[in-house]
C-alpha cells in the first residue's frame, strides 16, 4: 500500500510541485495544509504516514506545529521543507522531533530519498 | 558616495550583498535548471530623485515581492520585475503537466523571491553569527516609484539619501531584468559596522 502523505506549504505552487514528485513516485498525497493550524488539524483527522512542513507560514509557522504534531503523536515522521536553512533552525526543527530537513530548492532525488528513509 | 559611511564600509557592505547574491543566484538556477549569474552588486547611497534617473523610471510598471527581514537585524528585501521577465521565470519553474491560472504564477514567483531571499539571509548569517528570520512573502503590482516610497516610510527610512543595496541577475545572455534590494531599518547598517570592528 502506497504510504500516506500530508504537504505543509503556504505556497499553492511548491503543494502543487512536490504533490507533483511524490504522485509520480508512489506517494498518496491524502492532504494539504497551507499553514500550521491547518496542518495540526489535518494530521489529527488524516494521520498520516509522513508529513512534509515548511517553516515560514502565516498563522502558526512550521516549528509551532512540529511540536503540536509531536505532542498528538510522538512517533510523527515529519520532514522539514523550508527555505530557511540556518543551522540554528535546523538544529530546532530536529530537537523539536523532525526526522530531517530540506533546504530548497530542493532536488527531487533528495526528497524521495528523505521519505524513503523515514518510512524504512 | 556619501559622508555617512567610510569607502570601507561601502566595500564590506558590497561583498556581503556578492556572497549573499551569489547564494541566491545558485538558488534560483536549481529551481529554474538554467545557469543564473549575477552582476557586481550596487551599494551606493543615493539622492531620492537620482535612484529613479540611475535605476528605474519611476513610472515603470513592475511585479513586485516584498519580504520583511526579523531577528538581530531588521529590514525589507524587494525583488522587482518586470511582467515579461516575471513570466519568463514563472514558465522556467513549473513542470510541464502543471496547468498555470494567475493563482498559481503569482504563488511561483513568491516562492521564487521566498527562496532568493531566504539563501541570501542563510549566507549572511554563516558571515556574521546571528539570527535573522524572514516573513511570508507579499506580491503587488505597481509603479516601481509608488512600491519603492511606499517601502522606504515603512523602513522609517525618511533621509532623503537612501542606501540602495542591489543585485542583478542574468541567465544565459538575458537579463532577467530582476533585481533584489536590501533596505535595513535605521541603525542595523551602524551595528553591523560595529560588529565587525570597522
Amino acid at each position: 500500500m502506497s504510504k500516506r502523505v500530508l504537504i505543509v506549504d503556504d505556497a499553492l505552487f511548491m503543494r502543487m510541485k512536490l504533490k507533483d514528485i511524490l504522485e509520480r513516485n508512489g506517494f498518496e498525497v491524502v492532504a494539504e495544509a497551507q499553514n500550521g493550524m491547518e496542518a495540526v488539524e489535518k494530521f489529527k483527522s488524516e494521520r498520516p504516514d509522513i508529513v512534509t512542513m515548511d517553516i515560514t507560514m502565516p498563522e502558526m509557522d512550521g516549528i509551532e506545529a512540529l511540536k503540536e504534531i509531536m505532542k498528538i503523536d510522538p512517533k510523527a515522521k515529519i520532514i522539514m521543507c523550508s527555505a530557511m536553512g540556518q543551522q540554528s533552525m535546523v538544529m530546532d526543527a530536529i530537537q523539536a522531533g523532525a526526522i530531517d530537513f530540506i533546504v530548497k530548492p530542493f532536488e527531487n532525488d533528495r526528497v524521495i530519498q528523505s521519505l524513503n528513509k523515514a518510512i524504512k | 558616495m556619501s559622508d555617512k559611511y567610510s569607502a570601507l564600509q561601502l566595500d564590506v557592505m558590497k561583498e556581503l550583498a556578492n556572497i549573499g547574491g551569489g547564494n541566491a543566484a545558485t538558488s534560483i538556477s536549481y529551481l529554474i535548471n538554467k545557469p543564473v549569474r549575477m552582476s557586481v552588486p550596487t551599494v551606493d547611497i543615493l539622492h531620492y530623485e537620482d535612484i529613479f534617473s540611475t535605476i528605474m523610471e519611476e513610472d515603470t510598471m513592475v511585479n513586485a515581492v516584498l519580504m520583511k527581514m526579523l531577528g538581530d537585524a531588521r529590514g525589507y528585501f524587494l525583488f522587482v520585475v518586470s511582467q515579461k521577465s516575471a513570466i519568463q521565470l514563472i514558465n522556467m519553474m513549473v513542470p510541464d503537466n502543471l496547468t498555470l491560472n494567475e493563482e498559481v504564477r503569482i504563488s511561483a514567483l513568491k516562492e521564487l523571491v521566498n527562496i532568493l531571499v531566504s539563501s541570501y539571509v542563510n549566507a549572511l548569517t554563516k558571515i556574521v553569527p546571528s539570527n535573522l528570520i524572514t516573513t511570508v512573502p507579499q506580491f503587488t503590482i505597481d509603479m516601481f516609484g509608488a512600491i519603492l516610497s511606499s517601502l522606504y516610510m515603512e523602513a522609517e527610512q525618511y533621509d532623503e539619501n537612501i542606501l540602495i543595496v542591489k543585485n542583478e541577475f542574468y541567465y544565459e545572455d538575458d537579463k532577467i531584468e530582476g533585481s533584489l534590494y536590501l533596505v535595513p531599518e535605521p541603525g542595523v547598517i551602524e551595528a553591523l559596522f560595529n560588529y565587525i570592528g570597522i
